[in-house]
């Protein structure tokens, strides 16, 4: 063979999963029988094909414009806020210009409880792009969201059902 | 080198596997995609594949669970097996690792950290059942001295000519404690050296140095097997 270069670590490191994935490989139906269970796992927990979809029940955007006029930065005049509910779950939302590209969203969920809150967009893309967590206050601010149309999920930290906002426009 | 006509019962390869070619170590047959029997993807491809799987299913496509199931499972049941669990054992591990998965997904904020997440999980529950049935710490003596190539196992016989089987001897003859770091740290995302040390029970600043004395070992051994 008469090469002089030694295999780098990452070579040898692959060797291994080479030898491994070929010496002990993954017995036959495993990863059906694993796709089975979490799909059953899911549809326990609500998170099967259809995750609760939020209804959008309130949205203003005039009103408080008007109240913001002369104290705030011309970003914040566009500023609107939405209600959406599903099974006794109320959120509010404050949407606000945070820079010529960006915005803010300022949000409360009602009744708080620990869960996670994603942005996810929704246009072709389809990616969440951010998390936070929230407490038993259930306040939550996500900032520097891209301009777009963007949907938002809520799951609750003790693995009950999801529930997704409609699409609306940052 | 013989001809394949002659071949007694094969143990190894696996009947199916392609033949290998023998280009030089070098050119990265390492990586070859064979999915489906398990694949030797370079990890990056690996990882970013189930961060995308996780960011479909979150944005509402419910398959794409399927698809990160299929993309994680061969790589969690690798490490699953590095704790010298048996296959039924293996597979108890993995899937409860799914349905922690699905039940706590909501704690993965950063959705590029899902397969550091799984295997992470994967190897907690790993040890855990491990120790439960005293198989925690592998039996190696400080020295890390290698097997001699008799000691191979039955599965390890080696096909003249098969470069696989080659590898797997070179493997195969690292001891015991060399073989369980590696094969964590091959299959695992950014594998904690906290978690390493405590199983291996090991000073943590000595989990470097070790990896790297251990690499040291299996060049050398696959210098001795011919195949670099």
């Amino acid at each position: 063979m008469g090469r002089s270069e030694e295999p780098t670590r990452e070579e040898l490191l692959g060797l291994v999963r080479q030898a491994y994935v070929a010496g002990d490989p993954v017995p036959g139906g495993l990863i059906s029988r694993m796709q089975a269970a979490a799909a059953g796992a899911a549809e326990e927990s609500g998170l099967g094909l259809d995750l609760e979809l939020m209804l959008l029940v309130e949205s203003s955007a005039g009103a408080e414009a008007a109240g913001v006029r002369s104290a705030a930065p011309a970003s914040a005049r566009s500023a609107y806020t939405l209600r959406f509910a599903q099974s006794g779950v109320d959120v509010l939302v404050r949407v606000a210009s945070d820079t010529d590209t960006t915005a803010r969203l300022d949000g409360w969920v009602v009744p708080g409880s620990p869960m996670t809150v994603r942005a996810i967009r929704a246009d072709e893309v389809r990616t969440p792009i951010v998390a936070v967590t929230l407490g038993a206050s259930g306040r939550f601010e996500l900032t520097s969201l891209p301009a777009g149309l963007i949907r938002l999920r809520f799951e609750p930290a003790d693995g009950s059902a999801a529930f997704l906002t409609p699409t609306f426009e940052i | 080198m013989t001809t394949t006509m002659a071949r007694p019962r094969v143990i190894w390869p696996p009947t199916g596997s392609a033949p290998i070619r023998r280009p030089p170590v070098e050119e990265g047959t390492v990586t070859r995609v064979r999915r489906g029997a398990g694949h030797t993807d370079a990890p990056a491809t690996v990882w970013s594949r189930a961060t995308a799987d996780f960011d479909r299913w979150l944005s509402g496509d419910s398959a794409a669970l399927d698809e990160l199931v299929a993309t994680m499972t061969p790589v969690l049941w690798q490490v699953a097996r590095s704790y010298r669990l048996s296959a039924e054992q293996a597979e108890d591990v993995v899937q409860n690792t799914w349905l922690t998965f699905v039940r706590k997904h909501s704690s993965i904020l950063d959705t590029a950290a899902v397969g550091a997440w799984l295997t992470l999980t994967t190897r907690r529950e790993a040890w855990r059942v491990a120790k439960r049935s005293g198989r925690d710490v592998p039996v190696e003596d400080e020295a890390l001295e290698s097997r001699v190539p008799t000691q191979r196992s039955a599965e390890s016989l080696v096909v003249e000519g098969d470069r696989n089987s080659l590898i797997w001897a070179a493997v195969e003859s690292l001891p015991e404690r060399c073989r369980r770091l590696l094969r964590v740290v091959a299959f695992s995302d950014r594998p904690d050296y906290a978690g390493l040390a405590e199983e291996l029970q090991m000073p943590i600043g000595s989990i470097g140095p070790t990896r790297g004395r251990c690499l040291g070992k299996l060049r050398d051994a696959l210098k001795d097997e011919g195949v670099s």
